[in-house]
């Protein structure tokens, strides 16, 4: 089933790590088993550009399954996956399940706040010349 | 820990070593560190020294030393002048490759190089004209990043060399190459670089 309206609107700010933690359900409101399923999310503009890409078939650095029969999974984004980013967007999760069969399970809009706070850093280096 | 390395091509067999706690040394002889620079022209060759000039470590292979000629021309290594751009002057033709290196995959913004007078990093150098230049980002013309004369230089907009943002990684290199020469007579020893990037 896909869940509709999901979105985050608010304490999304660019930069920042982010974790998106979902539960998949059926029709009947019961939890989607999801063990074994490939997951995939993705960012995207109105225009359609896809601006961030997140797969399982990356590693649980990406999306993590926390419990295939609860239907729970969480998608991890680190500061360097918004950086760059400072709109509304639409996101989508995407189930491939353990036979094949694929269900977009959320889309939403997120909107994405610019962040100013940045690290900084400094190196130096001696230099010399003499002149005559 | 975010890290600075700064690298010259330079050894028994050319590789990118890192210069350590050493000098860029300009100087006018490819054979003597200690050789001056003749007031009004650039760097004949460029060394790695232990103080101001202190001893050659550069062993076999000296540091590439990139002159400006003009603001679009360049001479490498005391050669015949070229038009400065990525296809004339590749990386490991550069003075320097300035690595950046976080644990984290991180992005970089606002990356620039700068000349300062070795104490506060908005102040010019004194009696140095330098000019800097990154590689591998299309650039065709030299930056003018300190002058003495005009009192120009520093970490300040305008007069610092910015360097292209970078994605996000955990290694990010800047390959620079870096030209000056004495506006009068006697040792610059107040005169360093400095990078500075913010990052997330």
């Amino acid at each position: 089933m896909t869940a509709e309206k999901q979105d985050i609107t608010e304490d999304f700010y660019a930069g920042n790590s982010k974790v998106i933690r979902t539960i998949t359900k059926k029709d009947d409101g019961s939890p989607k088993d999801i063990s074994g399923a490939e997951i995939t999310y993705t960012m995207v503009t109105d225009a359609g550009l896809v601006v961030l890409s997140k797969s399982s078939a990356v590693g649980t650095s990406e999306i993590e399954i926390i419990s295939g029969v609860g239907g729970e999974f969480v998608i991890k984004l680190k500061p360097s996956d918004t950086v760059g980013l400072k709109s509304t967007y639409r996101h989508h999760a995407n189930v491939v399940d353990s036979n094949g069969d694929e269900e977009t399970v959320f889309v939403g809009k997120v909107n994405i706040l610019q962040s100013y706070a940045r690290r900084y850093r400094t190196g130096i280096q001696h230099a010399y010349l003499r002149g005559s | 820990m975010a890290t600075f390395t700064w690298n010259g091509y330079f050894g028994g067999s050319r590789a990118w070593t890192s210069i350590a706690s050493n000098t860029i040394v300009f100087c006018g002889s490819t054979t003597d560190i200690t050789t001056p620079i003749t007031v009004g022209s650039m760097n004949g060759a460029t060394h790695i020294g232990n103080g101001d000039p202190g001893t050659d470590q550069c062993a076999t292979n000296h540091l590439r030393n990139v002159a400006w000629v003009s603001n679009t021309q360049f001479a490498l290594d005391g050669g015949g002048t070229e038009t400065l751009n990525d296809t004339n002057l590749i990386a490991t033709e550069c003075t320097l490759q300035i690595l950046f290196t976080d644990a984290s995959s991180v992005a970089t913004s606002n990356a620039r190089v700068y000349c300062f007078n070795s104490t506060t990093s908005t102040t010019f150098a004194p009696g140095v004209i330098a000019y800097g230049f990154q590689q591998g980002v299309s650039d065709t013309s030299w930056t003018k990043i300190n002058d003495a004369t005009g009192s120009t230089g520093g970490d300040n907009a305008g007069v610092r060399l910015d360097l292209d943002a970078q994605g996000a990684a955990t290694d990010h290199t800047f390959y620079v190459a870096l030209s000056a020469g004495p506006q009068s007579v006697g040792s610059k020893g107040d005169f360093d670089f400095g990078i500075a990037l913010t990052y997330s």
